[in-house]
């Protein structure tokens, strides 16, 4: 859409549409408003994506806006958003795709922790261990998370190392420990022998 | 230590009157120059765009970047001297 064609007036009337804050529309500025128009535009035309799409993306919007308002937020707010999600999980094989977040690592502890809550059913609570490991590596960065929805899906998608291998290794490494704590026997000796 | 040059001292400190553009925290030979080529050939010119942009940090910054090319630290540098400025003497 081109803007040179319009009159001062008119770019203030769309910056004010648009809910951009400004100042006057003169010689020197006119051309950084135009500027922010088109951004505007921009934004607003992606996000008019395929409807199966938007509801994707308006789900992890949601799942993340609560998310980050975990602590603070009502408990039965956050229940009907799981349970209306509950109908979906049914069909997915994999549980762990499910997890809307920008890093699959510290977003899975607190999600887990809200299945806790509210489910007592068998639905397999993955990798405690990896959980508790994942949060020390948690960065706060919801604030990012709704303005691009599409690099989410891309990023939860492809775990590296499938957590059922995460889980095994833990096993090992725990067999292992184990297996050399029982093998250290300490022969009880007397520490007040006589010297001779 | 200090988180604000000697450059931006100075200007802070008093009027700027007919202070040539570089005079400005931020704003060195080379883009100096790139701005007196867009017409503001001095201080208060850019102080006058700032307040057309109603000393608004984004739009500013933004301005200035496409204007000469200054990067995120020059921005600053030039957007908090001219503030602070505006404090001051405005």
């Amino acid at each position: 859409m081109n803007f040179s064609n319009k009159t001062d007036k008119e770019i203030a009337e769309l910056l004010d549409q648009y809910m951009i804050k400004h100042g006057p529309v003169v010689g020197s500025t006119r051309k950084l408003y135009e500027k922010k128009l088109h951004e505007a535009l921009e934004s607003n035309e992606g996000k008019k994506s395929s409807p199966l799409k938007t509801i994707y993306q308006e789900e992890e919007e949601e799942i993340i806006l609560t998310r980050s308002a975990l602590r603070p937020s009502p408990k039965s707010e956050l229940y009907t958003d799981w349970e209306a999600r509950t109908t979906e999980m049914d069909h997915h094989s994999a549980y762990n795709r499910k997890q809307y977040s920008t890093e699959p690592t510290g977003h899975s502890f607190k999600y887990q922790e809200v299945l806790r809550d509210y489910k007592d059913e068998s639905q397999p609570i993955r990798s405690s261990s990896a959980t508790f490991r994942n949060v020390s590596h948690s960065k706060p960065s919801h604030v990012t998370a709704p303005v691009k929805p599409t690099t989410i899906k891309d990023s939860q998608d492809k775990r590296y190392i499938p957590i059922w291998l995460q889980f095994m290794v833990f096993i090992l490494f725990a067999g292992f420990l184990y297996y050399v704590f029982t093998n250290m026997e300490v022969t009880p000796k007397n520490p007040f022998e006589h010297i001779n | 230590m200090s988180s604000t040059s000697q450059k931006h001292k100075e200007f802070v400190a008093e009027p700027m009157g007919e202070k040539a553009v570089m005079a400005l925290a931020g704003i060195g030979e080379v883009l100096g120059k790139r701005l007196e080529e867009k017409g503001f050939d001095k201080a208060y010119v850019v102080l006058g765009q700032f307040l057309v942009l109603k000393k608004d940090e984004d739009f500013f910054r933004e301005w200035l970047k496409d204007t000469c090319g200054a990067n995120a630290k020059q921005q600053f540098d030039c957007y908090s001297c001219l503030k602070e400025w505006c404090d001051s003497f405005l």
